[in-house]
């Protein structure tokens, strides 16, 4: 995680009212990081599958918040998700959920859930030919 | 926001759909029951406009399965055309290029 620049961290409902906020806000930063437009698109695609899922899992806890980071690298963009362990083993069960994995993993450069108690689910783009950390 | 139009009475006998917009985990809900209903037992193919669709995720893609599943029945098809590339996308790395039948021009 060394030469980190910037971190932007958002808070939201688990309502889908605000996943097009959430693509709004990746759109301009990964912008800002120098991506060129179907770059943004992928990762505005892969950002929203993560929300999707985080909130069709919890749909009865609408008035709960998740917590989305955005960490800004001088050649790369990384996105951290903090789910529950039980959520990070469900989100990408059935069709759907397959669905938005091969997206994720095909669009992104980095997919990874990693667990210790909760899980961090974790998806980083690469800016040009730099290699993953 | 997304915006379905339906033309069920088209010369060739086919529902005629055109989608435009975003179809996400937002506006899915409402999709899938304006879709179902035009869909109805399935028992017509269906031809489905996208050259002003600018967004859907993997929950509308499988809503769109959903819909072929119930044509399947009845040995229709959907059609899909005009998908803008970045959309187009979504469906090779889904595997959905070789389930619907994806064309440019109607």
């Amino acid at each position: 995680m060394n030469g980190i620049v910037d971190e932007i961290i958002m808070q939201l409902p688990q309502k889908a009212d605000y996943v097009s906020l959430v693509r709004l806000t990746a759109s301009g930063i990964a912008s800002r990081t120098g991506f060129d437009i179907d770059t943004i698109e992928d990762i505005k695609v892969a950002i929203s599958e993560v929300c999707n899922k985080i909130i069709s899992y919890n749909h009865e806890q609408c008035n709960e918040h998740y917590k989305i980071t955005f960490k800004l690298f001088p050649n790369k963009f990384k996105v951290l998700f903090n789910v529950t362990n039980h959520l990070a083993r469900n989100m990408f069960e059935g069709e759907e959920g397959n669905f938005a994995k091969l997206i994720i993993s095909s669009l992104m450069d980095e997919f990874t859930v990693r667990c210790d108690g909760d899980c961090t689910i974790t998806m980083g783009k690469n800016l040009g030919d730099y290699p993953n950390e | 926001m997304f915006e379905l139009i339906i033309n069920n009475s088209t010369d060739n006998g086919r529902l005629s759909l055109i989608l435009k917009g975003e179809v996400d985990i937002s506006s899915a809900p409402e999709f899938k029951s304006r879709l179902y209903e035009a869909v109805g037992e399935g028992d017509k193919d269906i031809e489905l406009f996208c050259d002003e669709l600018t967004y859907i995720d993997s929950t509308g893609l499988g809503i769109l399965v959903g819909a072929l599943k119930r044509v399947k029945k009845n040995d229709c098809n959907v059609y899909i055309y005009q998908l803008k590339e970045n959309i187009r996308k979504l469906f090779r790395i889904t595997g959905l290029e070789r389930v619907f039948i994806l064309e440019e021009i109607a």
